[in-house]
């Protein structure tokens, strides 16, 4: 169903890229970051304008190549190889590197991005084991120097005020988001999965009082427009696994061409941008112990299997948005993800008996084998329910 | 074992058995004869491809290398029992692990396993298990805890030091029963105070646990023993570099080198590590006053220096016959070359994590930078006239890097650098065990080698 509000989008992104270019000249900083880990709510407290930095054009990623070894996950490759195009937007418009380091290729990536743009780096090293007092400790000094390496930036002190709205302005977009994707999960929703990510993704760019505005729209659109009349669907499906980079689409597209509902999602590129990331405490303290409890990715070290916190999230989402199977994505390379497919779909074979289907790809891959694959796990859920 | 030895074996039997005995770190002596013996025996045994390798059969005491190279499981298992803890770790903490009064088996019998024991089956066992993308050797540790060949009361792994971390804790979490400990090392931690304490503070911990399977806490002077015997070592490869990066002529052929430099990997016994090193030593300087080249070294030959990680094995016979010789390689000199020694006077945690964390030029908390202006000085100290750059299949450590410290090198020395990747090793080696090369791989060094001979003029 179309929703008037959505169609701004694409506008809405091409005006926030003039406006960010003009705030530049006006001497505000524009910091890129990888991964859903890094506290934007500080890099906003500090006047500064974040850019979650990465999409999946298969351009870029070729590009990549030359400046990072073949071996990489194919959005690491991506993300390099846009950013070093001396004529894309992020080179031109990007004046501090940072990132949530706890995958290790995201950690070489900003190196490797550093050196060929001389740009200042700031990674954030998140512990990769569960989080304890020595963990909460550290990273919340880390995060303090975060936040002193921006002052010395803009040569200004943080201000508790700004924090302050910062942290609420960033509570009410994630409580919208919230909102939004009960709403999306509900049968006869009048919005789609895709169509929420591809906001979520608006995200990553606009400016945050535009973006409440937008969320309110698309709610109070929704809200107008009622829980309408369930379409057919052969299966609900989650969708988890490697990052889903903006203009990923294929695979959703398959899914949902093959006739299956994505109603949710594991994704850094999506639930996890905003789940679990409230921020009770508006404070340094306050951000590094959310950020810090929040569930991570596969790359953290969870060494007892039955206290996971990526697996008890899933299972989590799958008990609440009643999923029928999970499409696991393994981008190439992505070890953190690939090597746990096998893991994953014994653990919930074992507590919720839903399938898996790992599906391993690199961009430009053949959508042949793709939809062959997804047709298959389709009949495959449709003969289960039978 | 009985046999009748081939001349070359007789020649190198009569000067090895004039050498000095081999000392382990348990006080047990090895005559050079036993070791020669157990070495001729694994070749027919079990690692049945280590003769496939070039070998200098004139060079008596790095014979004492591929004893211990061979020996390494044998080994530990005879520490166990004695009742040493053993601990499976990826070359991370040993001045701990010794320290604790334990003992380590690194990754490399692993690599060793496929390498000389032809034993391609076990890696694509390990890939099964983890991934087609996994690494040559890491799954392999879990898998051989698992079957109990490597004997391991700990496995040990500091995060953001494996390239395939994930595989070990999938692989690890299959099987509860075996005990496994992180230590979380800070990405980019150098200069940062809560980062050292961080890490210091997960050391006091490890060394705990240690202590309750040794069934004796360490104290700090233990510690600092453990730190001692380290250094110690590190001190006689450094030496060794010395010797061999200072000679226009190497007097050790590409493969001995490997086999010395390497052998850090192995410091599964530091002290026996130390004996053969300044056995070896003494060996190779006298050769160096007479004159004497390296097995197969032309003279004055062109110098390749191995960036990263190495070749697979018959590229160093490979490269002599093109009249070179690969030398380094860095995964080995990060450990001793141009690196300041772990602080052995002052609190010994936190002297071992910063040296885990900051001063290991591949710690986590080194920046590339940093670590690439290491790299051109230990290639500088080499003087060579091109650098070889491996990447392994894989890994998703440092490879990444590739691209940065050959443009780097190319800029502050003039020199060039060839970025290549191992594959996984049957596609290096051949599964039919007879060890030829890549044909893309000899096609790229014979034009590497083309050019340097023509740079030279």
């Amino acid at each position: 169903m179309k929703i008037k509000a959505l169609e701004k989008i694409d506008q809405l992104v091409e005006d926030r890229k003039e406006e960010i270019k003009k705030a530049r000249k006006e001497g505000t900083k524009v910091v890129g970051y990888l991964c859903c880990r890094v506290p934007v709510e500080l890099i906003y407290a500090h006047g500064m304008i974040p850019i979650r930095v990465g999409n999946a054009a298969p351009t870029h990623m070729a590009s990549g190549k030359e400046f990072i070894h073949q071996f990489t996950c194919p959005y690491i490759k991506s993300v390099v190889g846009e950013f070093l195009d001396e004529t894309s937007f992020y080179h031109e418009n990007i004046d501090i590197i940072t990132g949530s380091v706890i995958c290790l290729t995201v950690s070489r990536a900003l190196e490797v991005l550093k050196a060929y743009t001389g740009k200042p780096m700031f990674p954030i090293h998140l512990p990769q084991l569960p989080p304890g007092n020595e963990e909460t400790e550290y990273f919340t000094r880390e995060v303090k120097w975060f936040s002193q390496e921006l002052e010395k930036q803009t040569g200004k002190k943080l201000d508790e005020g700004k924090l302050f709205e910062s942290v609420e302005l960033s509570n009410n977009i994630k409580e919208d988001l919230t909102k939004l994707y009960e709403t999306q999960s509900k049968e006869g929703s009048p919005l789609t999965w895709p169509q929420l990510f591809r906001l979520i993704h608006a995200g990553f760019l606009l400016d945050p009082q535009h973006y409440q505005t937008l969320l309110r729209e698309v709610i109070e659109e929704i809200d107008t427009l009622g829980i309408q009349e369930p379409t057919d669907n052969r299966a609900r499906l989650m969708l988890s696994g490697s990052p889903v980079l903006p203009m990923d689409n294929l695979l959703i597209d398959t899914i949902e061409g093959a006739g299956g509902r994505i109603v949710t999602d594991t994704l850094c590129t999506g639930i996890r941008t905003f789940d679990g990331l409230s921020i009770e405490e508006p404070t340094i303290e306050g951000i590094a112990s959310t950020y810090l409890h929040s569930c991570p990715c596969s790359s953290a070290q969870d060494p007892d299997l039955e206290k996971d916190r990526r697996l008890d999230h899933m299972l989590k989402l799958i008990k609440e948005n009643q999923v029928d199977g999970v499409v696991y994505y393994c981008l190439r390379f992505c070890d953190p993800f690939a090597f746990k497919d096998d893991e994953t779909k014994a653990v919930l074979a074992k507590k919720t008996g839903t399938p898996l289907l790992p599906i391993h790809w690199e961009y430009g891959d053949s959508y042949g084998s793709l939809w062959t694959r997804v047709e298959g796990f389709m009949e495959a859920m449709e003969t289960k329910k039978r | 074992m009985d046999m009748e030895l081939p001349p070359e074996l007789l020649e190198l039997r009569e000067a090895l058995i004039e050498t000095d005995d081999i000392t382990l770190m348990d006080g047990t002596k090895v005559s050079p004869e036993k070791a020669l013996q157990d070495c001729l025996s694994s070749f027919q045994t079990h690692y049945t491809h280590l003769p496939d390798w070039p070998a200098d059969f004139k060079l008596a005491n790095v014979w004492k290398h591929r004893y211990l190279l061979v020996t390494t499981l044998e080994r530990v298992k005879k520490l166990k029992e004695k009742g040493m803890p053993v601990v499976a770790s990826f070359m991370t903490f040993p001045e701990l692990i010794f320290g604790c009064g334990a003992s380590f088996v690194s990754v490399m019998p692993c690599i060793m396993e496929m390498l000389i024991a032809g034993n391609f089956a076990f890696q694509q066992e390990g890939h099964r298990f983890a991934s087609f993308e996994s690494c040559p050797g890491e799954p392999m540790i879990a898998l051989w805890v698992k079957d109990g060949t490597i004997p391991a009361d700990l496995v040990l792994y500091g995060t953001s030091f494996g390239g395939d971390i994930p595989c070990i804790e999938n692989l690890l979490r299959q099987w509860p029963e075996i005990p496994l400990h992180y230590v979380d090392v800070p990405y980019n931690g150098k200069g940062k105070p809560w980062a050292l304490d961080y890490v210091a503070g997960q050391l006091h911990k490890l060394a705990a646990r240690l202590g309750r399977i040794a069934g004796k806490q360490p104290s700090n002077e233990d510690l600092r023993r453990g730190i001692r015997m380290m250094n110690d070592l590190r001190r006689t490869y450094r030496e060794y570099v010395d010797i061999v990066s200072s000679a226009k002529t190497p007097p050790v052929a590409g493969m001995e080198n490997f086999l010395v430099s390497m052998s850090i990997w192995e410091s599964g016994d530091p002290v026996a590590l130390k004996c053969v090193n300044e056995q070896a030593i003494e060996e190779i300087r006298e050769r160096l006053d007479k004159g004497i080249p390296g097995a197969g070294v032309v003279e004055n030959p062109i110098k390749i220096y191995m960036c990263e990680k190495m070749p697979a094995p018959p590229t160093f016979s490979f490269v002599e016959r093109l009249g070179g010789i690969l030398l380094g390689p860095e995964v080995a000199d990060s450990f001793y070359l141009g690196v300041e020694d772990v602080d052995e006077k002052g609190d010994p945690y936190e002297a071992i994590a910063q040296w885990y964390l900051e001063k290991w030029p591949w710690a986590p908390g080194v920046p590339l930078e940093d670590r690439t202006s290491w790299i051109i000085d230990s290639i500088k100290k080499y003087n060579p006239d091109g650098v070889l750059f491996t990447g392994v299949w894989g890994c998703q450590l440092d490879p990444q890097f590739g691209r940065y410290v050959a443009d780097r090198i190319k800029k502050e020395l003039g020199i060039p650098c060839l970025l290549t990747v191992m594959e996984d090793i049957p596609i290096e080696v051949g599964v039919d065990g007879k060890f030829g090369m890549k044909g893309d791989l000899r096609t790229r060094i014979e034009g590497f080698m083309e050019m340097l001979k023509a740079r030279r003029g």
